[in-house]
């Protein structure tokens, strides 16, 4: 099967291999230095959607690099592909010893870097961000200190972090989220049921959310986050949520908790929407919002079964525990969930 | 958009992107009347370390050329080589003259540069040496820079014999006549049937494919997810002669595969757009051989479980079993199945027909 390509495209693919030779040192640019080079050799002026179709298509095809998701990776442009696989990502997770060693536990040393990448300063940190863009890694500072020095910078990749939490973690942990709820705080809880999680999505997750990770409390399988006030544009501690990655069950656990429900909710919306962008990524990926039977902590129950349950004359009720068969009463669970601020109250169902 | 049909000259990765992008799509084109139509895609080799996928690659991709050699007296000669998988085969006019193996790490290589030598042709060398007493060498000069570094690349890694970094990307061509005449007439025969002769003969005798081996160190499996796409064709490697636990390392990259791959892009027929090729290798080894040769010893074996597929000479056992794996991964139209060896080429026109096939 022939398919026809616009002529445009393929200037845009002769310009790619062209700037490939001629930077060769750092194939990788911006997409407004792309089509001045088009326009400048082949007199073609093309507009930035048009250039963005372009790439891709040729991305698909593996001429380069090019991905309009997220944001901030869509104007940029790997002209050799081969440059980022072996040179950039290929280097960070080399398959040798003293690179293991180097990236132990996940974490690497700020000064180690120049190990890795062999090249100036600059290109160091244009590779860095990079990978935080395309969420392989991200910059840890040291939030004790506010240290400025740059050795003590860390750089983590959250797919190479320890299985479980270690000592450490597990101490500061127990004094932000203790085991019992503290008074005058409400604990709202989703789970997120997928047909499957692939590793390298809980790592993706967790570098989107590093920088509203608390105390640097982070593990392979789990994060402490603190709320984001968008409105008041500030940094809530007060409402945190611990997400815990559950790879056997291939589920996600979400626990938030704060003084007030509002702002619970709204920091559920966010994990929801980022977990939502994040599994966008993986064709294969499906899944759903649920809560846990309060007969059977391991029955899981699809929200959207219990609000239209809900929505039924108690009589006509057919909600049970997956597992015992046991009736549930669907408003308990809504309250669970921070949908329903009371239990005698349906009229207050949050919408998301 | 229910139906793509009639829009077949779309690159499929825009047909399933949906309504507006293929209006888009349209309108870029009607600004270039002169658009021409491409045959391309995206070739992926996945599967554990050491199960031969750069190997295969070579193999599936000669790399062939009239190559000057010097000969004594000063004298220079054409001749036509090849090189496919690890041999080195150089041509006369009487067919195979000679055939060098490559990989075995008794080859050193280098790079020479001879400016002025050949009159500015053919400046480009290479000096592959032999490294033993008898220190035998073969210097090639190349028609330009390009070819002699094409072919420079590939033989280090031969005689290297190191394991692939990061992931490999490389562009090649096919034209049809890398088919053998035999395989050349039934695509041919194909095509008329399908296209009704609509298209001029010879026109769409080429396939440009962008491949990409993936390193198979799981230190690597960290950078896999970014490039796997749907509208490709899969190579899924496992080594016949490792048994049971050499097909059971396809579930890992088949289930891989399955998480990222959108099940639901398909064209107008419901077929995906992605294809999967599952590849044993390793054919020609001895514990396969071994097997086929003695049915008795077979018998011995299937005595311990876990070697019951691994000393059976039963491919369909083998391709039964890995039907289960793919199914059981929600993988869509089952997948094409080949056992090959690089080492004897066994099988490897065959795979090369199929892959032209599915493309076509």
């Amino acid at each position: 099967m022939g398919e026809n390509v616009p002529i445009g495209y393929l200037t845009i693919e002769k310009s790619i291999y062209e700037l490939r030779k001629l930077k060769q040192n750092h194939p990788i640019i911006e997409i407004q230095d792309l089509i001045n080079y088009v326009q400048s050799q082949y007199q073609s002026l093309f507009d930035i959607e048009f250039t963005k179709r372009a790439l891709r298509l040729l991305h698909e095809w593996g001429i380069c690099i090019y991905f309009d998701k997220p944001i901030e990776l869509s104007n940029i442009v790997v002209l050799d592909p081969q440059y980022f696989t072996k040179n950039i990502l290929g280097n960070l997770f080399k398959a040798n010893e003293s690179s293991r060693k180097m990236r132990l536990n996940g974490i690497i040393d700020y000064s180690q870097l120049n190990k890795i990448w062999n090249g100036p300063t600059h290109l160091i940190e244009i590779y860095l961000s990079l990978l935080q863009k395309f969420e392989v890694c991200f910059i840890l500072e040291d939030q004790q200190k506010g240290n400025e020095n740059e050795n003590e910078k860390k750089v983590v990749i959250p797919n190479l972090l320890s299985e479980d939490k270690t000592k450490i973690i597990e101490d500061k942990l127990e004094k932000k989220w203790p085991k019992t709820i503290p008074l005058e705080i409400i604990e709202i809880e989703r789970i997120f049921s997928f047909n499957q999680v692939p590793n390298e999505m809980v790592s993706r997750l967790l570098v989107r959310f590093h920088d509203k990770m608390v105390d640097n409390i982070i593990w392979r399988r789990g994060v402490l986050l603190k709320h984001f006030d968008k409105k008041n544009e500030n940094e809530n501690e007060n409402i945190l949520c611990l997400l815990e990655v559950k790879m056997d069950e291939n589920l996600f656990e979400i626990r938030i908790r704060g003084k007030e429900r509002n702002g619970c909710l709204e920091m559920m919306n966010y994990i929801y929407e980022e977990v939502k962008i994040v599994s966008g990524y993986y064709g294969g990926v499906k899944w759903k919002e649920c809560v846990r039977s309060p007969h059977f902590s391991k029955g899981l129950i699809d929200l959207d079964e219990v609000i239209e349950d809900c929505k039924l004359e108690l009589k006509d009720r057919k909600l049970i525990c997956p597992i015992t068969h046991f009736p549930i009463y669907g408003e308990e669970l809504l309250f669970k969930t921070g949908l329903i601020d009371s239990l005698d109250n349906q009229d207050s169902i949050g919408i998301f | 958009m229910e139906s793509t049909e009639g829009l077949e000259t779309i690159p499929i990765e825009i047909r399933n992107q949906g309504t507006k992008l293929i209006v888009q799509y349209i309108f870029d084109l009607c600004q270039s009347p002169n658009s021409k139509p491409l045959y391309r895609t995206k070739l992926m080799v996945v599967g554990y370390e050491n199960v031969g996928k750069t190997t295969l690659l070579d193999c599936l991709f000669p790399l062939s050329d009239y190559i000057l050699v010097p000969t004594s007296f000063a004298t220079n000669h054409l001749y036509f080589f090849r090189l496919e998988g690890k041999f080195l085969n150089r041509y006369g006019q009487g067919g195979l003259y000679k055939q060098y193996i490559l990989e075995n790490k008794e080859w050193s290589l280098t790079k020479k540069i001879r400016k002025k030598l050949f009159q500015g042709k053919n400046d480009y060398g290479i000096e592959i040496e032999k490294i033993d007493k008898w220190k035998e060498n073969i210097v090639l000069y190349f028609e330009n820079e390009e070819r002699r570094d094409k072919w420079f690349e590939r033989i280090s890694k031969l005689v290297l014999n190191e394991a692939t970094h990061g992931i490999e990307v490389s562009n090649h061509i096919w034209e049809s006549s890398t088919l053998n005449q035999l395989q050349y007439k039934n695509l041919k025969a194909k095509r008329n049937e399908e296209k009704k002769e609509k298209e001029k003969e010879g026109k769409d005798d080429y396939v440009e494919f962008s491949t990409w081996d993936f390193g198979g160190h799981n230190d690597y499996y960290n950078i896999h997810h970014y490039f796997l796409s749907n509208r490709s064709i899969f190579l899924v490697l496992y080594r016949v002669d490792q048994g049971i636990k050499g097909l059971e390392s396809l579930d890992f990259w088949l289930k891989s595969l399955s998480t990222h791959l959108n099940q639901n892009y398909c064209d107008e027929k419901g077929k995906p757009f992605y294809s999967i090729i599952i590849i044993g290798t390793f054919l020609d080894s001895a514990l396969v051989l071994d097997s086929k040769s003695n049915p008795r010893k077979r018998k011995i074996e299937e005595v311990d479980n876990d070697s019951i597929i691994n000393q059976s000479e039963d491919k369909n056992l083998r391709q039964s079993k890995i039907l289960e794996i793919y199914d059981k991964n929600g993988l869509k139209s089952p997948p094409f199945y080949f056992e090959v060896s690089c080492s004897t080429l066994e099988n490897i026109d065959e795979l090369r027909e199929i892959i032209f096939l599915i493309f076509h």
